[in-house]
């Protein structure tokens, strides 16, 4: 089971994007579990997920993320255009990829 | 994804990758990489650039009666964002300004 964790501001964007994703999931009957957090409280949920994608918006907090993270799991900014499209499928794509490249 | 709800999310996305690229460049500032931290506002504005068209856009089709800016809280989100990344771009300007005053000050 994977878990993903999406990471915005305030939680309205991405909110729409987990929806989408969890959408995919389902009908794809992916093993994976999909949230998303505003920045505030990410915090809380690093050590239970296996990987953080930020919004654009806050792709600032890559480097920070990652010190937190301590080099547990991947860290990654969603592509711009995947995110305003709110191409669900993309960016589950690109964070399996992620996840399988960084073992 | 229709009409408004999509605009907002271009804004939101575009403008949001420039504030993102605006604070970054203040960070290769930071650790004396002038050249990216250029680099990363010159992005910041390619990105701005898009998200600004696509507001201007949706003004001009609510001016000529074509599509309603219906108010939402999605819009009022990409609005701030806008405002924001304009905001930092203001700011790393200056703070690339300073960190090379600082640099040669030590120096």
């Amino acid at each position: 089971m994977k878990k993903i964790l999406l990471v915005c501001n305030a939680g309205m964007s991405t909110s729409l994007l987990v929806q989408k994703m969890q959408k995919v999931v389902a009908e794809k009957n992916l093993d994976a579990q999909v949230e998303a957090q505003p920045l505030a409280n990410a915090m809380d949920k690093i050590d239970d997920v296996d990987i953080v994608l930020l919004g654009p918006q806050v792709g600032f907090e890559k480097g920070n993320m990652e010190k937190d993270v301590n080099g547990r799991i991947p860290v990654d900014v969603i592509d711009m255009r995947d995110y305003g499209m709110m191409n669900a499928q993309k960016v589950l794509d690109k964070a399996f990829k992620t996840m399988e490249d960084f073992k | 994804m229709e009409g408004m709800e999509a605009v907002c999310f271009e804004i939101i996305s575009t403008v949001g990758a420039a504030k993102s690229a605006y604070i970054g460049a203040i960070e290769k500032a930071k650790t004396g990489d002038y050249e990216e931290a250029a680099a990363l506002i010159d992005q910041g504005n390619e990105m701005y650039q898009e998200g600004h068209t696509a507001h201007v856009d949706m003004l001009q089709k609510d001016a000529a009666g074509e599509q309603k800016a219906e108010f939402s809280l999605l819009l009022m989100h990409a609005e701030d964002q806008m405002m924001m990344a304009e905001t930092f771009r203001i700011v790393a300007e200056d703070f690339i300004d300073v960190y090379k005053r600082l640099t040669s000050c030590a120096n």
